[in-house]
């Protein structure tokens, strides 16, 4: 079975100092000087895929991105886990807001390359938060996409055993390939790390560069306008009460300042 | 004495609601941050020995109140303010008795014709810091546990911060101090400036880790917040460039506030976009009334290009400024990852510095199977030398006996490499229990001392037994 997980880079928000945390008059942030690093719930997916091969059955694990020369130094530390494939489809432009743009590009690798029996991704990605990518690359090859993921296992012949997450609880599925599946935040499950002998041998094992083919999607949309949304506080001061009597304090005074959606 | 005992003891004391006996506060309070243990407590465990009580104390009285009546009783009683100790210092034996003073929280007072600030022994670092620079001070010590540390721990740990090169560690900056005794009597070293009076009682106190007696009250240094600041990032072809460039710019006289230089692996993980491949990253922070900041930072750029440092600029210091202190987070992160993570500072002179560095990290490679990272920088830097920082991860496994064994093999690297070539196994954090052992080669003659002062202070050996001295 065939898994390829795609993993946004993004900058570590971490990183900014506080006084950068200011919009350009082209509407941009000087950040060039933050890490990047790979999208949480990517590495979400990843470690789930790998888990999901270490379960039994013949399976490889690849990753995929799209971006700058700059996201080889995020895949050089995912082939160090063990990953058997690594695939750049090349791009230097800034596509965060764009998920159309980015799912174009993604179905139509993979209509060359061949689609993967499971196409994990993270269900979306700071910067953009679109949400979007995933369902709109399911749509254009014509396969399944199962939202919300929080448990993958292999079953025999080829089928996979999920449960995701829908409005009512968590729904249990038996799906087979090819599918898109997108995970989220699933408690417990962490990114391993490498170490740094499978670092060092991780070096020279290539990463496949592909130059991006044609834009499927031609519809998206032009962000407007970035600005910093300033944060007002205020301080309600509840000494000598009981926690119940707090609560019901302050809920008053915040349904009293309108600050209480119905 | 057993613990309803001394727990029914304690209690005529303070009252029943200040002595705890819950077992998840219990849990909670009988260790310490040590990476093992850090790693236990993260997967629901506890498997230091359990105290038999945590006694909760307000005043210096109360605590003479209770020495007097558990000194001779065979109990063990182990201090606390801010537990931020990473070396299980604070680690209890079975049955002992934690004596917390986290809630003597108070500013005595802030004498800025004198220059002191007097506080109680439970009173936040951070919390003062903020209340000095409200009013145009600063304490000078910036510690990475300065969310969490409290002043009588740091007095009792010899701790340092950040920007010690300046201001120097708590041994420079404090000025006088009150202790309980392990007999109970109430002890006072004045304020004054300097003295030449008989041995400065004041060392028989820092570094004590809280086996002579119990810091109660501390008056440390006040200094105005500076005028002018320079900061200024390099990348540096390697470690043992930038060690000789901070060699030749502390032996010049310079006294920037912040001296650090990380190894390759470091400032790849942190400042991947500022540097080149293989780069080390030196940076500095110099304050100074108007004028000398400027100047300072003038004969640094100087002497690093000498040392083919590749100037980066400023922005690298400012993120360093901001996630300093972060340190915590990133080894609960790796925690949630299943790895297990340490850091052991040890210093030397410069004609042995780099030596430990290259060991230590060599043995690492070698003999850790699962070593995700074993790095170093220096960040307290002298004339004589420096100390250097290790930051080590592994890969953690299901059964705790098998990460402590593996635990104690990466710290047996740093601890031997650094005795081998004459360093000192602790800069600032403190021995505890978990260095303990190997005090006496880190002392050689000198040992006796610290016996003969135990046997001097606390013949009953009341006051956080196996630290300092092993059991």
């Amino acid at each position: 079975m065939e898994l390829l997980v795609c993993v946004k880079q993004v900058p570590d928000f971490d990183m900014v100092v506080p006084g950068d945390w200011t919009v350009g008059p082209d509407s941009t942030l000087s950040i060039d000087y933050v890490n990047r690093v790979a999208n949480c719930f990517d590495e979400v997916a990843v470690e789930c895929a790998l888990r999901f091969a270490e379960k039994g059955g013949p399976c490889s694990v690849g990753v995929f991105t799209v971006g700058g020369k700059a996201a080889d130094r995020m895949l050089r530390s995912l082939i160090a886990l063990d990953i058997t494939k690594a695939v750049r489809l090349h791009c230097e432009e800034d596509l965060s807001f764009y998920p159309g743009q980015v799912a174009g590009m993604i179905a139509g690798y993979l209509e060359e390359a061949g689609i993967p029996d499971v196409l994990l991704m993270g269900s979306q990605a700071g910067v953009g938060d679109n949400a979007q990518t995933p369902q709109l690359v399911a749509e254009l090859l014509g396969i399944r996409c199962v939202t919300n993921v929080i448990m993958m296992e292999p079953e025999d012949g080829g089928w996979l055993r999920l449960s995701n997450l829908v409005t009512d609880g968590v729904q249990e599925l038996r799906v087979k390939g090819p599918v898109v599946l997108t995970v989220g935040n699933i408690g417990g499950v962490e990114l391993r790390s490498f170490t740094l002998q499978a670092r060092l041998a991780a070096i020279n094992r290539p990463i496949t560069v592909v130059e991006a083919g044609v834009h499927r999607l031609q519809r998206h949309k032009q962000p407007a306008r970035l600005y910093n949304e300033t944060g007002k506080k205020r301080c309600l001061m509840l000494r000598n009460h009981t926690p119940r009597e707090a609560a019901q304090m302050l809920l008053a005074e915040m349904e009293a300042a309108g600050e209480v959606m119905e | 004495m057993n613990n309803k005992n001394v727990v029914e003891t304690l209690a005529g004391i303070l009252g029943t609601d200040r002595v705890v006996t819950d077992q998840q506060v219990l849990n909670e309070n009988c260790s310490d941050w040590i990476g093992y243990r850090r790693w236990e407590r993260f997967h629901g465990d506890y498997l230091a020995p359990k105290p038999a009580c945590v006694a909760k104390v307000e005043s210096t009285e109360e605590i003479s109140q209770v020495f007097k009546a558990l000194d001779g009783s065979g109990i063990n009683i182990v201090p606390v303010t801010g537990k931020s100790c990473v070396t299980s210092g604070i680690q209890t034996t079975e049955g002992a008795v934690v004596l917390d003073a986290s809630s003597m929280s108070e500013i005595v007072s802030f004498d800025t014709y004198n220059f002191l600030v007097t506080v109680k022994c439970g009173t936040p670092l951070e919390y003062l810091e903020g209340y000095c620079n409200l009013r145009g001070y600063t304490t000078g010590h910036f510690p990475q546990s300065l969310p969490l540390a409290q002043m009588g721990g740091l007095v009792a740990t010899r701790s340092t911060g950040q920007l010690s090169s300046l201001y120097g560690g708590i041994e420079d900056l404090l000025v006088g101090l009150e202790a309980v005794l392990p007999s109970g009597e109430i002890v006072r070293i004045k304020n004054v400036p300097r003295r030449a009076a008989g041995p400065d009682l004041r060392h028989i106190f820092l570094g004590s880790e809280g086996t002579l007696g119990f810091i109660t009250e501390i008056t440390i240094k006040l200094f105005k917040l500076p005028a002018d600041k320079w900061q200024c990032a390099y990348g540096m072809p390697n470690m043992d460039q930038g060690l000789e460039a901070i060699r030749e710019i502390v032996q010049a006289g310079w006294k920037p506030c912040v001296v650090r230089l990380h190894d390759e692996y470091e400032a790849e993980e942190s400042y991947s976009r500022f540097i080149e491949e293989g780069e080390s990253v030196l940076f500095f922070v110099a304050y100074g009334p108007r004028g000398e900041a400027q100047l300072m930072g003038d004969a640094i750029n100087e002497i690093c290009a000498k040392y083919g440092a590749r100037t980066i600029g400023s922005k690298l210091v400012d993120v360093w400024f901001e996630q300093r202190n972060n340190v915590c987070y990133a080894l609960d992160r790796h925690a949630k990852a299943g790895n297990i993570g340490e850091t052991i500072d040890i210093s030397a002179n410069w004609t042995d510095i780099g030596k430990i560095y290259k060991a230590a990290c060599e043995r690492g490679y070698k003999e850790i199977g699962d070593v995700i990272q074993f790095s170093a920088h220096s960040s307290h830097s002298y004339m004589q030398g420096t100390n250097m920082y290790f930051v080590i991860i592994f890969k953690g496994s299901d059964h705790h006996e098998e990460n402590t064994k593996r635990f104690r093999q990466v710290y047996n690297i740093v601890m031997e490499e650094t005795l081998r070539y004459g360093g000192s196994i602790s800069h600032h954090h403190g021995v505890g229990k978990y260095r303990a052992h190997w005090m006496p080669e880190e002392h050689g003659s000198a040992y006796t001392m610290f016996k003969t002062l135990k046997k001097a202070f606390d013949p009953n050996d009341m006051m956080n037994r196996g630290t300092i001295i092993p059991e």
